[in-house]
């Protein structure tokens, strides 16, 4: 057996997104089924025409299920349904608003819970918190509203609205991470604890709060378990990355996979979570293994031209 | 290995925690365990003293493990502390606010979300949405907040705030959401859609439309997939229920503490619930009841 995975970034881009190919992969080859992908690139000018042509492609190419990491949730919505037209299972990274056999979504309001959960424990009560939003992508929205019903819940005062422009970090990049960093020191001089969205957005805080002299002083949690943000907290300067478990996400997906072509299931538009991950502390630090060591790094196979008549 | 499960309330009293019980029974089995159940009642006061009585028979019984509901997050939390002080492990449906072996997490606000899309979808934008919360747990105010975001960003207008006490059904049985929704639809006569926060509040919600000759009319969905909520989408009356898999809850409650206690799991190990799917009309023939989804035993209440 043989499916085609529609990768949303050429490989070597983005390390978690790289992880998640090879959590599929391996865990997919366990059960004897081949995995070939098709990077259609959602920052390359022809994407999305170009990951409706891989499904399509694939499924000519005779493969037995097509899984797609959703980007934009109305696309790829006519190759899912040529897919489906032609029998051939498909299961999705996200819910789209389109019909799929299954789909994996993430539980990002519940991380921003536990996140907010963790940083209550370094702190006073009522500590005031300022929170570093991210783009107006749907994942970092879920988890901005699980950081403000997390800080609310466990008694933590949240000092700005993260949607402000001022303190959203749009750019995604630490530079950005550290302007609004800066902008939330200023605006907010006696912050306790800081939560920038994501461990790149944290990046840049660090370096913001080390030119103000408060590094250190503030404390700070982050979301995605980089191996970078990890790191600073073994050193003591950051405080803590929830882990998402990159590669059990790709897992996660596989597992639905395996239900379908191996255990013959109709899954029947089935919605599961992928792992809910972990924080990373100072303890749990110090035997943090990274993404490439907990999984199988195969080779990932891209095309499938020989296979086409 | 023996494992307690401390059941929040008599069998027959709800049938999603009756079919979580049983999940968490079956898994239980099949990992070469044998279950036990203690049984308290969240709708009587004193449910942190009783939650702690049955762990401690638990601990003097000599039980490997207890699991249990934390639908109080802070109890029985000296109970836990003695419990895993004995050596005996503790596993949570929801993370509480004491440490514990292990734990369900459900997605409540992913099923929130995805309900309120389904329903936006088959909604027009003049048309106006009441929500009726529930007794405000950390399970229900994720819900109901996951439903005002999907509602806002469809662009579907919700006339009430979900989050306030009087539009919550605070004893979460149908005669609460009658009240409530009774309430509700009197002073919002504009309401074109309901969103109760689960079946028994939507049954309670079809009381008042059929008293006032509604029934099928409102576009309404809930959360839980109960089998009666399911022959009201049958029957027309009610529109969509999310059915969240509560045997599947059960079973990944079991299955993490057979796991820890062979030494399989991660310490504190954190699991998801399955997510569930939505019944409606369109798929309700392939709906399975509860006991059809796993080998469906009696729980043996007692631990002699």
């Amino acid at each position: 057996m043989r499916i085609l995975y529609v990768s949303p970034m050429a490989y070597g881009s983005n390390d978690g997104v790289d992880a998640l190919g090879h959590g599929l992969e391996s865990r997919l080859a366990e059960n004897g089924i081949e995995t070939r992908v098709i990077y259609a690139d959602f920052r390359d000018p022809d994407w999305p025409g170009s990951s409706n042509d891989a499904v399509i492609a694939g499924v000519d190419a005779g493969v037995d299920a097509v899984v797609i990491w959703v980007i934009d949730v109305t696309e790829p919505a006519a190759g899912a349904e040529y897919a489906r037209d032609h029998g051939v299972p498909v299961i999705t990274l996200e819910r789209p608003r389109f019909a799929v056999d299954a789909c994996v979504v993430y539980p990002n309001f519940n991380h921003g819970v536990y996140m907010a959960e963790y940083l209550a424990t370094l702190l006073a009560p009522a500590a005031l918190v300022g929170v570093i939003g991210g783009p107006e992508v749907i994942d970092d929205i879920e988890l901005m509203l699980g950081l403000v019903h997390g800080l609310k819940s466990v008694g933590l005062t949240l000092v700005n609205d993260p949607e402000d422009e001022r303190y959203k970090n749009t750019s995604d990049v630490a530079e950005g991470g550290k302007e609004k960093a800066a902008n939330l020191l200023r605006d907010f001089p006696e912050l306790d604890g800081m939560i920038p969205y994501n461990d790149e957005t944290m990046l840049g805080a660090v370096a913001a709060l080390r030119e103000s002299g408060r590094l250190g002083d503030v404390k700070m949690v982050s979301r995605n378990g980089t191996p970078k943000a990890v790191q600073l907290v073994r050193e003591g300067i950051h405080h803590g990355t929830w882990d998402l478990d990159i590669p059990g996400i790709g897992q996660t997906v596989a597992d639905l996979v395996v239900r379908c072509l191996i255990g013959g299931e109709d899954l029947d538009d089935l919605c599961v979570a992928s792992p809910i991950g972990r924080m990373i502390g100072p303890e749990q630090a110090m035997s943090w293994i990274p993404w490439r060591d907990r999984i199988p790094y195969n080779t990932l196979v891209e095309g499938f031209e020989e296979l086409v008549p | 290995m023996r494992i307690l499960y401390v059941n929040p309330l008599p069998e027959g009293g709800n049938p999603a925690i009756d079919a979580i019980g049983h999940g968490v029974e079956a898994a239980v089995r099949s990992g070469g365990g044998e279950l036990r159940c203690l049984v308290t009642d969240f709708r009587e006061p004193g449910l942190g003293e009783d939650t702690a009585a049955a762990f401690d028979a638990g601990i003097e019984a000599g039980v490997d493990a207890i699991i249990m509901y934390a639908l109080d997050p802070a109890e029985p939390a000296a109970a836990a502390q003695r419990a895993r002080s004995a050596g005996v492990r503790v596993f949570s449906l929801v993370p509480p606010d004491f440490p514990v072996d292990g734990a369900v997490v459900y997605p409540n606000f992913n099923q929130g979300l995805f309900m309120a899309q389904w329903l936006a979808g088959r909604l027009q934008p003049a048309d106006r949405v009441g929500i009726i919360g529930g007794p405000d747990t950390p399970d229900d105010a994720e819900e109901v907040i996951g439903l005002i975001y999907g509602f806002s960003r469809a662009g579907i207008t919700v006339v009430n705030d979900a989050t306030l006490p009087q539009w919550c059904n605070l004893i979460d049985v149908a005669a609460g959401g009658e009240e409530v929704g009774r309430r509700l639809l009197a002073e919002h006569p504009e309401i074109t859609a309901l969103a109760p926060y689960n079946d028994e509040t939507m049954l309670g919600t079809l009381r008042v439309l059929e008293e006032t000759g509604r029934t099928g009319t409102l576009p309404i969905i809930s959360r839980n997939g109960s089998p009666a909520a399911v022959e009201q989408v049958r029957a027309g009356a009610c529109t969509a229920t999310w059915d969240l898999d509560a045997t599947g809850i059960g079973w990944a409650a079991g299955s993490l503490a057979v796991r820890n206690l062979a030494g399989h799991a991660a310490e504190g190990e954190r699991v998801m619930s399955p997510v569930g799917r939505l019944i409606s009309r369109d798929n309700i023939d392939t709906w399975r009841p509860w006991e059809d989804r796993i080998d469906w035993q009696p729980l043996i209440v007692g631990l002699g």
